[in-house]
């Protein structure tokens, strides 16, 4: 079977159109690379079944049909707001509202590549030799995605959603967005993965995002793909001295997913925010992994996340953070709290630290438990029905993270999904 | 007068049963390792034949087997057809004859931790037949325990009188087949220490294998096995806070425990074997697995360990919980200095209800050395109500060491309640700063600032061998600030 599907992958790889010399990384890799398995350190404890039991094709331009209403339905940010939409990884202009902005330039990632765009010769320059095999798939297809630029410090934010939807169900969209913010601009970036049917189809997307001296770049994601969705995010941020990098994604939907983060500091003084939710349940698989590299002297990190398993979800939470030789005055927090309401819930964590420089400051704390009986009794001794109380408790726990997002539209909208999907769960309890 | 026909008795008798009577000199098996070597072995032992299919099963198993990789060390291969697998003591001829031939640093080690003459000759190898003091020692320790009922001897011997014992318990926690350094340890392990406690007993002293004279150079394969019968209690001590000479480089022990109902077994280990010069090379290489199984409702394990010696350590004392309301406690201090590494933790199964677990590690690296907390805490579907705490804090002295903590938590059951954390930090220069001021002088203040980190750990040790570990872990720090 595993041939067959490596088989699958390289042939798809072979005949996917030329657009960019990175696409020899991914087809070399393809050629060594072995399956994700669970004897890898970096897979352990991630069931695979559902992602490498399907030969996926491969998303075209042509698949699946929406209407800006459709989007619309989708938006966080005001109609005036830029607007990117991915459908199937690629950059739709007539779903995507873009007004002129200074400072801001948007190019779809084919047309970045066609007209060699300032800056796009960084593509591939933080993921590399591609980690593993959907890495080097999502390397080997280059082609889809959007590239923008930022060179000013913007006040507004701008949305980025992906929508997964096809006519065949069974496609993988291959989306890189590459994101380079220039020194002393800023940008806030609302990225959704938003269900729009319910369809088996995978999600595969490279994020590239660098960020130049004193950029600042605020990153809310939410990710509230269909309940039959594969879900693979891999993110790769590098970032200069002085910069400001905060990310907060939240994973509720999909029946698997992983999101990856890859971070480098390439200056001193720089700070970086990450924060996580995860919501597994029924049958979901959610997991997060770090990979927070410290390799320059005083930088700062702070790495928050916080989970919620019910029915026979389970959740895989691997963080590391590695402070390198030189790196002195390093100061890295590290936490993971998880929730389990359920019998048959399971959560399996590592949260990782190796240090090799001794001025340093660096901890981590993982909880696991149950909700607080304590609690629960106040609550009810106050009137409040169980079930009501309980979600109430659920919400407390997760709404902590959730108002990192720092904007309340998207807030609003992230606990009414986590309230419908909690209701019934609570009622249950 | 009958007292020392005992004794006597009792002395000739311990030198039978370590195996060797005469003809020390050609007692050593050609390095390499196949099937003749472990039938000579059983054989030599005069050991039932089920051990023998038992060792070899171990080897077959040992032969399809890969040397782990995954842990944070970096080591030269071993090649274990170079090694030899059954030596007896070394002969009076290669030893050093008296104090003055042995190393001077060893002997101001020795000098520090206030260790009285004759034992220094004995840890450092001296040719000495044996310390006549420790002998009678050894000999009073044994009526007393005999009386009490408990059986405290030489795995050989216990496969020879107990073999009952045996065959109901060894491997039934670490199976031969276990890990790639048990299948070679249940191969060819020459010696090691069997206990036994009876029922409602509490063993009336602390067990030590410094005690047992019979033990001496059988250290490279060592096997113990603990058994804690219904409602006793026992504490082992192994190890002995002096650094001992040894010839073997390699050293793949394992240790297994078993506590029934309401049993309780203490273990504690001092373990500083040669870490080699400031390059490592010609330290120990320690592999070692130990587990303990709680079988029994409300059983206790407790594991408590300063490690500071060896080159390389891989070891993981763990604690199988299956017994409902059983405690499983690791509390472990380990210095890795000079070229040092270390990659050490525990493991706590939660199986039973109500199980608890508490993880305190402690690691301090200085020079180069690389000190790694690999843990892992597994809740099982069934661990209703189980608790597990874990803290592991590691302190930096210098900017070339590392530290690392990689720990695992598995948990599938909603009751069950896990906690663990960790943090890194150096000696604070106002820490020193307010120490010095106030007159101590830079080596007795960090000393004084590392027992105060290692302190949770040290009041775990029984009193005597706290007051050598404290004292073991200034000396092995000696130098490394400043």
């Amino acid at each position: 079977m595993s041939a067959a599907l490596l088989d699958h992958y390289q042939t798809l790889a072979a005949t996917a159109p030329k657009a960019h010399a990175y696409q020899a990384v991914g087809q070399r890799r393809l050629s060594l690379v072995e399956l994700p398995n669970r004897k890898q350190e970096a897979w352990r404890y991630t069931p695979l079944a559902p992602v490498l039991d399907y030969q996926f094709a491969a998303a075209s331009r042509e698949d699946g049909l929406l209407e800006p209403e459709d989007v619309a339905a989708l938006r966080v940010t005001p109609a005036d707001h830029v607007c990117i939409v991915l459908l199937n990884g690629f950059f739709m202009p007539e779903l995507s509202s873009l007004p002129a902005q200074t400072g801001l330039e948007v190019l779809d990632l084919e047309q970045a590549l066609q007209t060699s765009a300032t800056g796009i010769e960084r593509l591939g320059r933080l993921s590399g030799e591609c980690l593993h095999l959907f890495g080097a798939v999502n390397a080997a297809l280059t082609g889809a995605g959007v590239y923008l630029r930022v060179t000013e410090k913007l006040v507004q934010p701008l949305e980025l959603i992906h929508i997964n939807y096809s006519f065949d169900s069974e496609v993988l969209s291959n989306p890189r967005v590459l994101v380079q913010v220039e020194a002393q601009a800023s940008l806030t970036l609302i990225e959704q993965h938003a269900p729009f049917a319910d369809v088996l189809g995978m999600h595969n997307g490279v994020t590239e995002i660098f960020l130049s001296e004193g950029a600042e770049l605020l990153h809310p994601r939410l990710q509230n793909d269909s309940l039959r969705t594969r879900h693979l995010s891999s993110l790769y941020v590098q970032q200069a001295a002085s910069s400001v990098y905060k990310n907060t994604s939240l994973a509720l939907g999909s029946a698997w997913s992983r999101t990856e983060f890859h971070l480098d500091f390439s200056g001193g003084h720089a700070h970086c925010e990450l924060n996580g939710f995860y919501l597994a349940g029924e049958q979901q698989m959610q997991s997060m992994h770090l990979d927070v590299l410290h390799s320059v002297p005083d930088c700062s990190s702070r790495e928050s996340f916080k989970g919620i398993l019910y029915g026979q979800g389970k959740a895989v939470f691997d963080g590391n953070i590695l402070v390198k030789k030189d790196a002195q005055k390093t100061d890295a927090r590290l936490s993971n709290d998880n929730l389990l309401l359920s019998r048959d819930a399971e959560i399996d964590t590592k949260p990782r630290l190796e240090i090799y420089a001794d001025d340093v400051q660096c901890s981590h704390g993982t909880t696991v438990g149950q909700i607080d009986p304590e609690m629960l009794f106040y609550l009810r001794a106050r009137g409040i029905p169980k079930a009501a109380a309980t979600s109430m408790i659920c919400q407390g726990f997760a709404a902590e993270l959730i108002a990192h997002y720092e904007y309340p539209a998207l807030e609003t909208k992230a606990l009414s999904i986590l309230q419908e999907r909690l209701a019934p769960v609570a009622a249950n309890l | 007068m009958d007292a020392v026909e005992q004794q006597l008795a009792e002395l000739a008798k311990t030198g039978y049963e370590a195996g060797f009577v005469s003809n020390i000199e050609s007692e050593t098996v050609p390095p390499g390792l196949d099937e003749s070597v472990i039938r000579y072995i059983s054989a030599r032992k005069s050991e039932p034949e089920f051990m023998l299919e038992w060792r070899l099963g171990a080897y077959q198993k040992w032969l399809q087997m890969e040397e782990p990789d995954w842990a944070h060390l970096k080591y030269t291969k071993i090649d274990y057809q170079a090694i030899s697998y059954f030596s007896a003591p070394k002969s009076a001829a290669d030893a050093p004859k008296s104090l003055d031939e042995v190393d001077p640093e060893l002997l101001r080690v020795y000098e520090k931790l206030g260790i009285p003459l004759e034992e220094q000759k004995m840890l450092a190898g001296v040719a000495v037949d044996a310390v006549f003091d420790s002998v009678s020692v050894a000999t009073t320790f044994r009526k007393q325990l005999a009386e009490a009922g408990v059986i405290f001897c030489s795995i050989s011997e216990a496969m020879r009188e107990h073999p009952e014992l045996i065959k109901k318990y060894l491997g039934t926690v670490v199976p031969q087949t276990d890990n790639y350094f048990a299948a070679l340890n249940a191969a060819v392990f020459t010696d090691g220490t069997f206990v036994y406690i009876p029922e409602n007993t509490r063993c009336p002293m602390e067990l030590s294998t410094y005690f047992r004279i019979n033990e001496r150079n059988t250290g490279q394969f060592e096997r113990t096995l603990i058994i804690a019968d219904k409602g006793s209690y026992v504490s082992y001590l192994e190890g002995c806070t002096a650094p001992q000479r040894d010839e073997n480089q390699l050293h793949a022990a394992v240790v297994e425990l078993i506590a029934l109902e309401d049993a309780y077994i203490k273990y504690s280990t001092v373990q500083n074997w040669y870490p080699g010069d400031e390059n490592g090379k010609g330290g120990i290489y320690n592999f070692v697995t130990k587990r303990g199984v709680c079988a029994g409702d409300r059983s206790r394990i407790s594991w408590t360990q300063v490690e500071t010696g060896s080159s390389i350590t891989w070891k993981y004392p763990s604690c199988v919980l299956k017994g409902d309301d059983s405690i499983g406690e690791f509390y472990s201090v380990a210095v890795t200095r000079g070229a040092q590494q270390a990659d050490t933790g525990t493991k706590m199964f939660h199986i039973g209800k109500n199980t608890t677990s508490t993880i305190v590690s402690k690691g301090i690296s200085a020079d180069r050395g690389q000190n790694a907390y690999r843990g892992l805490v597994r809740m099982n579907k069934g661990a209703e109500n189980a608790r597990n705490h874990t803290q592991c804090d590691s302190l930096l002295i210098g900017d070339k060491c590392g530290a690392h903590t990689f720990p695992y938590i598995e948990v599938a059951n909603p009751t069950a309640k896990v906690e663990h954390e960790a943090t890194t930090s150096k000696i604070g220069e106002d820490q020193l700063f307010y120490c010095r001021q106030r007159g101590l002088s830079e080596e007795d203040a960090v000393s004084m600032i590392v027992n105060g980190f290692c302190k949770e750990v040290f009041n775990e040790l029984p009193m005597e061998f706290a007051v050598e570990a404290r004292k073991l872990l200034a000396i092995s720090l000696e130098g490394a600030v400043g």
